[in-house]
């Protein structure tokens, strides 16, 4: 409080008296509006999370943090009288700039938002990009890590999963594998077609519904090829995959049903002799 | 079979069989042991021993326990997955038409002893391997165990083995046309275990099958088993607990949601 009560010390201390609260009003301002926007942000991801995917709530909380975050900056600016045009025209001419500078990173924003929209994917889904395949550990703004079978981190920009084939290897429950297999012309069509069925039919792994699929795909070079496909869990694929293929060896050792190699018989002299 | 409690002393072993299962399980330095196989490569033993007799190379699984602790318990229960049972040959019911199925189901045997004096499971074990199949299309659905032996319409003493668990299935067709019955879904968790003259059974289950507008059959459980084996013994309570009419058909209609033709 000014001792002497003079207009001018008035208006001096006045005008002091303002200034200050405007310092404690932008203070409290910070004070309260950071933490509020982290808690609504939150909120925002949990409430997207229940309704939506993982990646959605994600990304709904990094769009409410920032757009919370300038809100609050443009508040505390505003106490001080910054003029929010200039520095809205300022804003936009940085941004066009920006933008020119980081247009990759923007196509990957809006890539990763049309993501978002599509859901081919999800966080902890086995996924096959550009012939990487591995979990999806994290779906950010502008990219997703995977984590490979031999435990490698891989990040994939959004704007490539976008522009790529991306294959959802977990997203049904159950697989089909499919074992392509030669037998020696001298071998029996119907005891081959027995055998591949019974191998199905004895191996745990292998669903009984969907049926096994066996089919006789031709006449090789040196074989007769057929396919046998066998349904099993996604989780116990690898296990299905494995096993299949060693019983079935084991089978034809024990049946005597031979698995030529490719063989070529060259004969010596002209064709007509 | 024994599916009441045992005791085991210390040092000592217990071999039993049930079907192509073989169990043997050890009580020996404050520690359960169970080692078991399924087929014939089992280990040939008499039914109990002391741990010396026993070779130095089996595969055990083990559990820490007390000094005290000398009681165990075999009990039947049912596979850990649902079932999909098939008639001898597929039937059609006619509108107010009833049929009676005999179902045989593998039983899994869950190994309970004691620790500080208290009963507590150590280990599943099914009494023979179940092929898998899928229920529902290929983008949705869930695992089921594949019956091998068929539904039958009759029961007969000697066609299921002991360890085997015989659930009867009553099915009414309450439809306006004629349905096709060619294999059931079962869900066990309303399924207790019984024994009756050394056979085990299941609480009966009884399916009304919709009428046109109606979502999913209707299925009931009676408390115990349907005649031969109503004075049968209960072995092991349902999962899910005894069902209580007038809840069934909001509580029970995930239980068979497919008898499908």
């Amino acid at each position: 409080m000014p001792e002497n009560w003079s207009p001018e010390t008035i208006i001096k201390w006045a005008a002091e008296a303002e200034y200050l609260n405007k310092w404690i009003f932008a203070l409290l301002i910070l004070i309260i509006g950071f933490p509020l926007v982290g808690f609504i942000a939150r909120r925002v991801r949990i409430i997207v999370f229940k309704r939506s995917s993982a990646q959605a709530a994600m990304v709904a909380r990094k769009i409410v943090s920032y757009l919370g975050y300038i809100f609050v900056v443009i508040l505390v600016l505003q106490q001080f009288g910054v003029d929010l045009g200039t520095l809205l025209g300022a804003a936009g001419i940085g941004a066009v700039a920006i933008g020119f500078a980081a247009q990759t990173s923007l196509s990957n924003i809006i890539s990763g938002i049309f993501l978002i929209g599509e859901k081919p994917f999800t966080i902890g889904d086995f996924i096959e990009v550009d012939q990487i395949s591995g979990t999806v550990d994290t779906i950010g703004l502008l990219s997703l890590t995977l984590r490979t079978t031999d435990n490698r981190s891989v990040r994939i920009p959004n704007e490539t999963l976008v522009k790529t084939k991306v294959t959802n290897i977990s997203r049904h429950p159950i697989r089909r594998y499919n074992l392509t297999i030669g037998v020696s012309y001298h071998e029996d069509i119907d005891h081959i077609l027995r055998v591949l069925r019974e191998v199905a039919e004895e191996n745990v792994l292998c669903l009984d519904e969907p049926a096994p699929f066996i089919s006789f795909d031709g006449f090789g070079d040196s074989s007769m090829n057929f396919t046998l496909g066998v349904w099993g869990l996604s989780q116990e694929y690898l296990s299905l995959k494995n096993l299949i293929g060693i019983e079935l060896k084991r089978r034809f050792d024990e049946e005597g049903i031979e698995i030529p190699f490719p063989h070529m018989t060259i004969a010596k002299g002209k064709a007509s002799e | 079979m024994i599916w009441t409690e045992q005791t085991l002393p210390a040092g000592h072993w217990i071999c039993q069989r049930f079907g192509p299962l073989t169990i043997l399980l050890l009580n020996q330095h404050e520690e359960w042991r169970v080692c078991h196989w399924l087929g014939d490569e089992a280990l040939v033993v008499p039914g109990t021993g002391t741990a010396e007799e026993l070779p130095d190379n089996l595969h055990w699984q083990r559990w820490d326990c007390t000094d005290s602790d000398e009681t165990f318990q075999i009990r039947p229960c049912f596979p850990d997955l649902p079932l999909i049972a098939q008639p001898v040959s597929p039937l059609w019911l006619a509108p107010e038409g009833a049929a009676q199925f005999f179902v045989g189901i593998p039983a899994t045997l869950e190994i309970i002893a004691s620790f500080d004096q208290q009963m507590r499971p150590l280990i599943h074990l099914p009494t023979q391997a179940l092929t898998k199949t899928w229920h529902g299309d290929r983008s949705k659905g869930n695992p089921c165990y594949t019956l091998r032996t068929r539904a039958r319409r009759t029961f007969s003493t000697g066609v299921w083995p002991e360890h085997d668990i015989i659930c009867v299935v009553d099915i009414l067709n309450k439809g306006e046309s004629d349905f096709h019955f060619q294999k059931l879904y079962l869900e066990s968790g309303h399924l207790g275990v019984f024994e009756h003259q050394n056979q085990l059974w299941a609480n009966a289950c009884r399916i009304r099958v919709a009428k046109p507008g109606f979502h999913s059959h209707e299925v009931t459980f009676s408390p115990r088993p349907l005649a031969p084996a109503h004075e049968a013994v209960e072995v092991k309570a349902p999962i899910d607990g005894h069902s209580r009419r007038g809840k069934f058909h909001r509580a029970f209609s995930s239980f068979i949601d497919a008898l499908t033709d």
